[in-house]
Formats: structure tokens, sequence, C-alpha cells
């Protein structure tokens, strides 16, 4: 693995914990029927059930914590590149990642 | 602490069509307990002269638990005529509310939209759905159309405050007099212009339309088959129609339309009012003084209206008491789908003042 692969790597596994704890955070008003410790490869709709207003406070904490205003969320939900139809927080730290290093 | 449950039954998406119609009846009942016919969503879905709906169905098993629909419109931009399309009846049952149910429901709307070459979609939002429609799905807000009000008797807001009837006649009276002192009841019709009820818009307002489109760059087009799908041949609830003639022609110089509907007492509602753009609107004004004097005649005790502050119509309105709601706008969202080749450019529609909207542009009509 290079240096840049291996930093980035290193940088992702703090960004995911810095989200997980954020998720569990947001979902802390609810009790949650979803057993398994929330890691980096959990669903946020169809195994944590985060609504849109979930979402939406999950974005502004995003915001808060990482300290940008100017992540392009849109583009996470409705890339150019093909639809998705669901997001793993994995997936939303690999945004995080991109944007911070543009 | 409020419980959720994760649920995982198998989920199903698809484009819905004309024998789902029972369906959405049934979704509605389900979700908000409202009773909505089959007839309604008929003509809403399948009788729009701009083409039928595209709704897009989530479903488990044969549980319809999401419903996602556009419905086309003509709009007059810049003078040319554009397909766009509005979004309405964003609808999915409280145990599926969840970030992939949604998705997917946008997502197969997006493909559909694509295939069937419409090139923007707008809708009304208010501030709770607004920010969501910005930060997750990437909508554009043009601005707030303004919500203003009128009131024409003061009496059942006091009864509806009070508990002691006999004490609301009294406060109310003195107010009423001051309201009908400061605003003028009676309106002139124009000189050689006459005020008809009607019933259909017939080849005439086709003409006015001509005259009118040019006079604002983005608007919904309001050709006479278009006004009849919406006013004429609407299911759900009856309107008003005047219209302001030219005595010896005969031509249409404007016209507007209202209804009342039920609610903790008599509520009127603008949907539509369209004059020629001038200085000293006479025609709007006229037609404003009728459907204020009939809405009064039948002792309904406010009227709503929407307009943009920009429109030529909104001073006639503050004119004749219509006083706006703060921070009580509906918002307009616009999207743009053909992502290389524009269907209206950026710039132009997110110049609030190129649009011009009415009540009867959006399908507000189950909301206050």
């Amino acid at each position: 693995m290079k240096w840049r692969e291996k930093q980035h790597s290193l940088c992702k596994e703090l960004v995911e914990r810095d989200l997980i704890r954020l998720v569990e955070e947001t979902a802390s008003g609810w009790e949650s029927f979803y057993e398994k410790p929330i890691g980096s490869d959990t669903w946020l709709g169809a195994e944590l059930a985060l609504s849109s207003v979930d979402v939406l406070r999950l974005v502004v904490a995003i915001r808060d914590f990482f300290g940008n205003d100017h992540l392009p969320f849109p583009e996470l939900f409705f890339p150019e590149n093909g639809p998705v139809i669901d997001l793993r927080i994995s997936d939303v730290a690999e945004f995080i990642l991109r944007h911070d290093e543009s | 602490m409020t419980s959720r449950k994760v649920r995982r039954p198998s989920l199903s998406f698809r484009l819905g069509k004309e024998s789902d119609i029972p369906l959405l009846s049934g979704l509605e009942r389900s979700i908000s307990g409202a009773t909505v016919s089959d007839s309604y969503w008929d003509w809403k879905y399948y009788k729009n002269p701009a083409g039928h709906a595209l709704f897009v169905l989530a479903l488990t098993g044969e549980r319809v638990i999401g419903r996602l629909a556009v419905i086309p419109a003509r709009f007059s931009v810049g003078g040319q005529e554009i397909i766009g399309a509005q979004e309405v009846d964003v609808t999915v049952a409280e145990d599926f509310r969840r970030l992939d149910v949604l998705l997917s429901m946008i997502n197969l709307e997006r493909e559909i939209l694509s295939q069937e070459g419409i090139g923007f979609t707008y809708g009304f939002t208010v501030d709770s759905t607004s920010t969501i429609a910005q930060t997750l799905m990437g909508k554009t807000k043009i601005g707030a159309v303004a919500r203003l009000v009128k009131i024409l008797n003061v009496r059942p807001h006091i009864e509806n405050r009070l508990s002691f009837g006999f004490l609301s006649g009294i406060i109310s009276l003195p107010i009423n007099f001051v309201l009908k002192a400061i605003y003028p009841q009676k309106f002139e019709t124009p000189s050689r212009k006459q005020i008809r009820k009607i019933t259909r818009f017939d080849s005439r307002f086709d003409d006015l339309w001509q005259r009118v489109k040019n006079d604002h760059n983005i608007i919904v087009t309001r050709n006479s088959t278009y006004l009849n799908w919406r006013y004429v041949r609407a299911v759900h609830r009856t309107y008003e129609i005047f219209c302001i003639e030219d005595e010896s022609t005969g031509a249409v110089e404007g016209f507007i339309v209202f209804g009342l509907k039920k609610d903790k007492f008599l509520i009127g509602e603008i949907f539509e009012i369209l004059s020629l753009k001038t200085e000293d609107d006479v025609i709007a004004r006229s037609l404003l003084g009728v459907a204020l004097e009939k809405m009064r005649q039948k002792k309904a005790a406010v009227v709503r209206c929407w307009m943009f502050e920009h429109s030529h119509i909104f001073p006639e309105l503050t004119r004749a008491g219509f006083i706006q709601r703060k921070k009580k706008g509906r918002d307009i969202m616009f999207r743009n789908f053909a992502v290389h080749s524009k269907a209206i450019s950026d710039v132009f529609v997110k110049e609030v003042g190129n649009w011009y909207i009415t009540k009867g542009d959006s399908d507000d009509e189950y909301r206050s």
C-alpha cells in the first residue's frame, strides 16, 4: 500500500469513527430496534431507518463537526455517476474526505 | 422517548398506472385519515391536458407504502412553450419513512422523467420541507410567494377565541365598521366594460392568453384548455369565475377565479387573477371588487390569495386591504433535470422576478 493510500485509509477510519458517534447522537432521541453495533458498513436507511429529518439533522451535525459548511450533500444523495438507494457510514466518510482533499 | 422499529420486509418500486387509482385513495386514508375520492385522482392524474401524471409507488407485497408524483404543466418561458412538471403528493407510510425508501422513489421518478423528456420540475414547500428539498435533494429555492389575507368579518375570528357569543358581536361591530371605512366596498366597472359570471372558458380566453403571456417570463400556460381542466372540470370543489369583457367587441380583458371552503369559519380563496400588465390596473381592481363582494355576500370571514410582490397585481391586493402573512410564504423549488442542455438556464430561473404564480398553480388546496 502506498503512503498516500495508507494516509487515506487511516483518515477514513478516523472520520468513520467520528461519524458513528454523530449518528449515535442523532439517533439518541429514540430507541432503536437495531441491535448490532453501528459500524462502517451499517446502512443509514435500511438498517438504522433514518428518516429524511434524521438525515437532515445528521447533515447539520457533520457540517458543524467537520467545520465545512460547503459540503455539497446533494452530490452524496444524487451522484452524477448513477443513482444510490441507500448509504453506508463508509460512503459518507468517503464523501467527506473527497471534499476535504479537493 | 419514541420507539422506532426497523422493518425489513422486501420492498418494490414501480411506475403507477390508471388501475392503481383505488390504491391511492387507500394510501391517503391510511396515512392522513382523509377521504379522497377516486374521481379526484382520475381528474388530477389522468385528465390533465398537459399529460397524465407520472407517479412512483413503493410497495411491500400488495400494500402501497409510498407514493411520489409529478403532474405535467405547460410553461411559457420567455414566450417559448416548455413542458415541466409540478411535484405533488409525496406520501410515505410512517413506519417506512426512511432514507432508502425516499431515495429509491426519487431515483425511479428521475429516470422516468428523463425518459418522458420532462426537463424540469417545480414544487411548493413550507419551512420544514424547504430545507430538506435544498440540502438533500439539491433543489433550487426560487423564492417565497407571499400569502396574503384580507379579513371581511372579524366576528367569526373573535367567536373562535371567546366562549361568550354575545361579546363577540359587541367587539366585532366597531372593528368591522373601521375595516369598511378604510377599504372601499364597491368597485366601479371600467367604462365600456362589463363583468360577467361564466361557467367555462371559451376561445376568447386563448386570445387573452396570447396577449398576456409576454408580460411574464415564466408562467404556466393559461389557455382555455388548461383553465377548463383546472377550474371547470375539477371534481373536488367548485369555483366561481368572473371575467371582464369589452362591451362592443366582447373581447375578454381579464378574469378571476375564487372558491370557498369551510374550516373553523368560511374562507374565501382567490386561485387566479389575470389581466394585462398596466401601471394602473383597473381591470384587476374591478375583478377583485366583484370577487370580494361575492365572498362577503356568502359570509366568508376571510379571503386568502398568493401573489409575488413584484407582480403588477400585488399593489391592487394591498389597496383592497390584503395583508401579507409574514413568514408564511410558500417557497417555490425548482430542479433542472437535463444537466447538459438545461430546459431553462439556472440564472434565468433563479430570478424570482421572472415568475408569475398564483394559488391555482399549486395543488395546495387541502392545506391552509
